[in-house]
């Protein structure tokens, strides 16, 4: 895929000529070239990939517990260094060294591989995430189609864990999370195809360089907000965070899924529910928010100029933690929905919304009736 | 009603119902063979209506070899409360 | 007449066998004696077809201290501080039951000053104990923010308490003949913050929780219990009163000074589990009125009417008393022989106990789901079932 620098040229104006290499690139480089640098770089990205978990789950835990706190009227972890910042990573050693009790009757080998699927699926589609216009680790043409797929194999995880711990609440749980997660993704698709029909590319990069005259929640002459709101309701049912955390279910299900699971296993289902709310949210951004396109109003250059001071990963991160921040809002305050009226809220709700706004959407682009259209 | 005429009434109701003293709210003593049907005429007989068993529970007398069974009926039509062990 | 009784192993057998290799079949599931909608140990077996409840049998038991056996060996003012850990969230009311059938056995006089004392400290502690179960029925319905909430303005009478009685959680403070301590001097001043603070906070419950759009999709229509229904069962609180029974202790028994305040008794229109909800919120406003009147007039007087070391002595009979705690009916059967101050045998009427057998007619036919909020609509305290 040849469009990285064009993005670049476009996103710094044709003032800068920078040249400037990708990561994406980097990596087409190094996998081509001699054996050793491909070994090399694979190193190198699977440090960075682990490192990038590890803060995202780290620190996104302790966002969580102290947003969690300040809505509740208390203060959260305070004890372990500043603020408690370092609370997660003491509970962090706390599980690794636990016991990891697998249940007598459980399916050994699929007990053991549920954890790893459910924290698979959110890492791979880190990998297509357009972070900055020079990180990002591989821009895939097919982008939007790829985060869908991948998306949906989650749910293996879920299904395997809850049906491999002989348990009837986690099966329960596990029941539950098949059929929301299935059901949900169809209307985040719906979603997610609004966009792709607007930017006329399944890239993701792609989808963000499209944004560069304004961002499609706006441009999109309201299409583009009903698609979003669909994308965060059904993607939020998707990670199972509440109001729709029915797979787990504290007080139905005991845990749901994982009831059975202990000290690093249960750590896995725990870092892939955050991981997986930060890919969610940098979803968001990308499709509907601009990625890392800074915010621009039409012909307001001095604003704009000032706009474009601020570094372009500082925006995606702004965004992202921004839909990070509402996603921990949903769940502090609202209650949990039963099944029957999650799939009535699906299938009666959002799929007929999602199915009439990508027909609304599909005669915009047809007639160029959307804002600021490409010249 | 008060109380004397509630005793009064249970005893012309059931054949063999008396009233049980020493207790400080109306009570009546019922012979055993006799409680299904007291039960059902102090439920269904609109003056009395007892609807609601409040609390059953049983006094053991070892000594006589017997122990009762206290029943606390309460009308929620008539609001009155009626002890009865038998 | 002939009497069923069924053992617990003949009720879990499945119903049915699958007829055809694709036909589901029943299964059971323990929700508790260790789950978090128990509350505490209480056993439900649920036979489900998929998530759909057929039955539920609770078993209770798991906290069973043989209280009443216990209470046959001691005095009255021994047994006063068994009663606060039945229903631990109504400590102030189950003391006041016991107090009060030994006060009609023994005929002990109490006076205005004791009994204003007892009913503001019950209807303190009715608020107290509604605003936990809010925070509670939040929590088991998935929004675990109220839950704090509830906590925060339990912990504030809880402070009222604390100075008065010493203890926040088992208050053992009536006492037969009057109650244990005088009330702090802060204590007017203290309640009469503590209730113009409570005013708007049960608004801000009815903005955090009440209006949900998910909150009412659990609880309207879930779980109807009819009036007649309740009455069979012996329900009685907010549960009965729920179902448009107006039938509560503090009109029908005259105890206390409620005859002297103005309150209205709660009542719902349908029986399911929002009003169950609603009865609870709007009796914390009427609670609220009752402190409100009685706390600027409360009388002179001696606040122990009975010497501590003479032997409370109760003549031959049996006796019973009964009081509105916040769940319901809380009733206390003494039968004294006479001859000692020790009852002959006791016998707690706990409101909790009859409550939570209304979750057999409720349940079938809903979801696992709505278990959850029939449960947390019942308010139940399970030490208080077992006994």
């Amino acid at each position: 895929m040849n469009s990285a620098p064009h993005i670049i040229q476009i996103a710094l104006g044709a003032a800068s000529s920078w040249q400037v290499k990708t990561v994406s690139e980097r990596a087409a480089d190094a996998l081509s070239s001699n054996i050793w640098e491909s070994i090399a770089y694979m190193a190198v990205a699977l440090a960075a990939v682990g490192l990038l978990i590890t803060f995202l789950g780290l620190s996104l835990i302790y966002v969580e517990r102290k947003l969690a706190a300040h809505f509740q009227c208390r203060l959260g972890p305070m004890r372990v260094g500043p603020h408690g910042i370092f609370q997660t990573l003491a509970d962090t050693i706390k599980l690794l060294v636990k016991e990891d009790i697998i249940p007598q009757e459980a399916d050994k080998p699929m007990h053991l591989l549920a954890p790893f699927l459910c924290l698979a699926v959110p890492v791979l589609i880190l990998g297509v995430v357009p972070y900055s216009p020079m990180t990002q680790i591989a821009d895939v043409n097919i982008g939007v189609l790829f985060v869908t797929a991948v998306g949906g194999f989650g749910v293996m995880g879920i299904l395997l864990g809850g049906w491999s711990s002989n348990n009837k609440w986690s099966m329960l749980g596990a029941m539950r999370a098949g059929a929301q997660i299935i059901s949900y993704e169809v209307s985040a698709t719906l979603a997610l195809l609004v966009v792709v029909l607007f930017a006329g590319t399944m890239s993701l990069a792609g989808i963000v360089e499209s944004q560069q005259q304004g961002w499609w929640i706006w441009r999109a002459h309201g299409v583009g907000i009903v698609a979003f709101i669909v994308y965060v309701i059904a993607s939020t049912a998707e990670i199972n965070r509440t109001p729709f955390d029915i797979p787990e279910g504290e007080s139905e299900l005991t845990a749901g899924f994982h009831t059975e699971y202990s000290g690093l296993r249960f750590s896995f289902f725990f870092l892939a529910e955050f991981i997986n709310m930060f890919v969610v949210a940098a979803l968001t951004s990308t499709l509907f928010l601009g990625g890392w396109m800074p915010f621009h109003i039409g012909e307001w250059e001095a604003f704009n100029g000032v706009m474009d001071l601020v570094p372009p990963g500082v925006w995606f991160v702004g965004k992202s933690s921004f839909i990070i921040f509402v996603i921990m809002w949903f769940r502090w305050t609202f209650p949990r929905l039963r099944v029957d009226q999650l799939m009535h809220l699906e299938w009666k709700v959002l799929l007929p919304i999602g199915l009439i706004n990508l027909l609304a959407a599909a005669l915009l682009v047809l007639r160029h009736l959307y804002f600021f259209p490409a010249a | 009603m008060d109380s004397e005429e509630l005793l009064d009434i249970v005893e012309r109701i059931e054949s063999g119902a008396t009233k049980r003293e020493k207790s400080d709210r109306p009570a009546v003593h019922v012979p055993v063979d006799r409680l299904l049907s007291a039960m059902r005429r102090l439920r269904n007989y609109q003056w009395l209506s007892f609807d609601m068993l409040v609390t059953h529970t049983a006094i053991d007398w070892p000594d006589d070899n017997r122990f009762e069974l206290v029943y606390l009926l309460y009308s929620t039509v008539h609001g009155h409360l009626l002890e009865r062990p038998q | 007449m002939t009497v069923t009784i069924r053992t617990l192993n003949e009720l879990l057998q499945p119903s049915h066998l699958p007829a055809h290799p694709l036909a589901t079949q029943e299964y059971f599931v323990n929700m508790g004696p260790q789950h978090p909608i128990s509350h505490g140990s209480l056993r439900l077996v649920l036979r489900l077809d998929g998530e759909t409840v057929k039955e539920v049998i609770p078993v209770p038991g798991f906290v069973h201290r043989g209280v009443e056996k216990m209470c046959e060996s001691l005095t009255p003012r021994q047994i006063v501080p068994y009663t606060d850990r039945l229903d631990y969230l109504s400590a102030f009311m189950n003391n006041w039951a016991i107090t009060r059938v030994v006060e009609t056995a023994a005929g002990i006089e109490s006076n205005e000053r004791i009994e204003t004392i007892r009913t503001l400290m019950s209807e303190l502690q009715r608020i107290q104990s509604h605003a936990l179960w809010w925070g509670v029925t939040g929590m088991d319905l998935g929004a675990f923010t109220a839950f704090l909430y509830g906590f925060r303005e339990r912990e504030v009478i809880s402070e009222i308490f604390e100075e008065t009685v010493g203890a926040r959680l088992t208050m053992n403070y009536i006492q037969p003949g009057g109650v244990m301590y005088d009330i702090h001097p802060n204590f007017v001043k203290r309640v009469k913050d503590v209730m113009a603070y409570m005013k708007p906070i049960i608004d801000e419950y009815d903005t955090l929780l009440s209006g949900n759009v998910i909150l009412q999709e659990r609880c309207r229509n879930i779980g109807i219990l009819s009036p007649e229904k309740a009455i069979a069962l012996g329900c009685t609180g907010p549960v009965l009163r729920a179902s448009g029974v107006p039938y509560d202790l503090r009109k029908m028994e005259n105890y206390g000074v409620y005859n002297k305040v103005d309150f209205n008794v709660v009542v719902g229109a349908v029986g399911d589990c929002w009003d169950r909800y609603y009865v609870r919120m709007q009796e914390m406003r009427e609670s609220i009125r009752i402190v409100e009147q009685l706390i600027d007039s409360i009388p002179e007087g001696p606040t122990m009417t009975l010497r501590y070391n003479l032997p409370i002595e109760m003549p031959e009979g049996t006796y019973y008393s009964q009081v509105e705690t916040a769940r319901g009916v809380f009733g206390a059967f003494l039968v004294a022989e006479g001859k000692s101050e020790k009852p002959y045998p006791l016998h707690f009427r706990s409101p909790n106990y009859n409550n939570l057998w209304s979750v057999t007619a409720l349940a079938p036919g809903w979801r696992v789901a709505d278990i959850i909020a029939i449960l947390s609509s019942l308010d139940l305290v399970i030490p208080d079932i077992d006994r």
